[in-house]
């Protein structure tokens, strides 16, 4: 594994979030709160990336590169409390404003007093853990409420795909990191570059449901259209 | 310490994929389990929706046996009672010294004698069980037509194959409810029956009336008033048929019954 490897993974990422961010925020106010909000998180994932790799060269902005991915994780996961709370139909969103709000705390404790430098990799396990309960507990909703026959023609059945997947995935490597630079001393190059591919094929799946939503989106123009006509 | 790191990474890829492929057989489960258990739903309201489909068939036809029985016994009984009381009164006539006397009597014993068939036939087209649904309908405008006095026209376009004598019935009740709406609530001066046999049978009646709201047509079925348009439309959909309202106040009416063939 190189470096040019390791980087090409991390542009591409950095350019499907773009594009995702972009597919999911066109046509605003005819899309979903849930696909707007998946707009939102996946703008702020190209926004952070970008950020560190324009602040990389500017010894002098460590702290802020070390604070990127925090405060990406802390409006991610407040982005994704909402959308589960909607998709999960509850009333009270009280389980999912604590989930948040502990996360916040904790991601800023461990910024700035615990593990400082980045990548914050309890940060991300905390993320990873909450948002894996998420997931599954959307997937229990589903097969309890049955919505449609075709589950693959729902948009946040794939959304909800990626997100395990990619969060499932790198679950372990959050956990270990700490113990694989601190104690093995090894390069972190091999495991963040897999972390990049999987996060490649978390977008790609997140474009899929994209594709189904927008194809919603356009049979209901489609219907518009035949009773504007009649 | 690079012993301790390859048995980290073996360690990290197990777990790592392991996780992965637990995540991709909690999707797989979602996805089949969902499935199936739609199929299931399908299936149950698909059961359910024949049961009742069966229900409704049998109460209808549990309604026309007893209309034939109940026709049957107007006919041959009270019909034939009448009669035998007609032939002993024209026998009293012949020895009485002025039959005038009992003319009268005799008169409104055949007026019984004729609301006996009319009501005979009303409850059970004998006509259709004989000769099929076209003659039938014929029948059915020509008795429309005396009774009200008001021109009933049966126009027949094409031909019309034959019908299954239950489906015969179903669509022989429609027609006869939808001429005696147009008779009791439409104030028509003339009412039409159309009758084309082309690639589904398509029966129309028109009036020149005073029309209905549509509207009102939905809400008469489900509060309980229109039984006849709800037996109508339980016809309608024991015969996988379509009944087509093209109505506007004060403008008349046409109902057009499209039966797949």
């Amino acid at each position: 594994m190189t470096i040019e490897i390791y980087l090409y993974l991390a542009i591409a990422q950095t350019a499907l979030s773009a594009i995702v961010a972009i597919a999911a925020l066109i046509r605003y106010r005819f899309r979903s709160s849930i696909v707007r909000l998946l707009g939102f998180v996946f703008l702020t994932s190209f926004l952070a990336n970008s950020a560190s790799f324009a602040l990389v060269n500017f010894s002098t902005m460590r702290i802020f590169i070390n604070a990127t991915y925090p405060v990406y994780l802390i409006i991610g996961l407040a982005l994704y409390s909402r959308i589960y709370h909607i998709n999960l139909h509850k009333k009270n969103p009280k389980w999912f404003v604590l989930a948040a709000t502990t996360f916040t705390i904790f991601a800023l404790i461990n910024l700035f007093f615990v593990q400082k430098t980045a990548p914050n990799s309890y940060s991300y396990i905390f993320s990873s853990a909450i948002i894996i309960i998420y997931s599954l507990s959307y997937f229990y909703v589903l097969i309890r409420d049955l919505p449609s026959l075709y589950v693959h023609h729902l948009p946040m059945f794939w959304f909800n795909s990626a997100l395990l997947v990619f969060h499932a995935g790198t679950f372990f490597l959050f956990s270990f990191q700490s113990y694989l630079i601190n104690v093995l001393k090894n390069s972190m190059l091999v495991y963040w570059s897999f972390h990049n591919m999987l996060s490649i094929i978390e977008h790609l799946i997140v474009l899929v449901g994209l594709y189904y939503d927008l194809r919603i989106l356009k049979s209901k123009d489609l219907s518009f259209k035949s009773v504007f006509k009649s | 310490m690079e012993g301790e790191v390859t048995q980290f990474a073996i360690i990290f890829s197990l777990a790592t994929v392991a996780m992965l492929v637990l995540a991709g057989f909690i999707i797989l489960f979602v996805v089949f389990y969902q499935k199936k258990m739609i199929e299931e739903q399908l299936k149950r309201q698909q059961l359910e929706l024949d049961f009742q489909q069966k229900m409704m068939e049998a109460t209808l036809e549990s309604e026309e046996n007893e209309r034939r029985r109940l026709a049957g016994d107007l006919h041959d009984s009270v019909g034939g009672m009448l009669s035998t009381i007609r032939v002993g009164l024209t026998t009293i006539a012949k020895r009485l010294p002025d039959p005038q006397v009992i003319e009268q009597s005799k008169q409104m014993l055949d007026d019984t004698l004729s609301s006996v068939r009319r009501i005979s036939l009303d409850l059970m087209p004998s006509t259709l069980e004989k000769f099929g649904l076209v003659p039938a309908l014929r029948e059915l405008c020509d008795r429309f037509q005396a009774t009200s006095l008001l021109p009933v026209n049966f126009r027949e376009h094409g031909e019309i194959g034959f019908i299954e004598t239950k489906r015969a019935l179903k669509i022989f009740r429609i027609v006869q409810e939808l001429i005696n709406n147009a008779i009791k609530h439409a104030q028509a001066s003339v009412i039409n029956v159309d009758l084309f046999g082309e690639e589904q049978l398509k029966i129309s009646v028109e009036d020149d009336g005073v029309g209905f709201d549509p509207s009102a047509k939905h809400s008469a079925t489900q509060n309980g008033s229109g039984l006849g348009l709800y037996n109508m439309e339980n016809r309608t959909r024991l015969l996988n048929a379509k009944l087509d309202f093209d109505t506007q106040v004060k403008k008349g009416s046409k109902i057009t019954l499209i039966v797949p063939s």
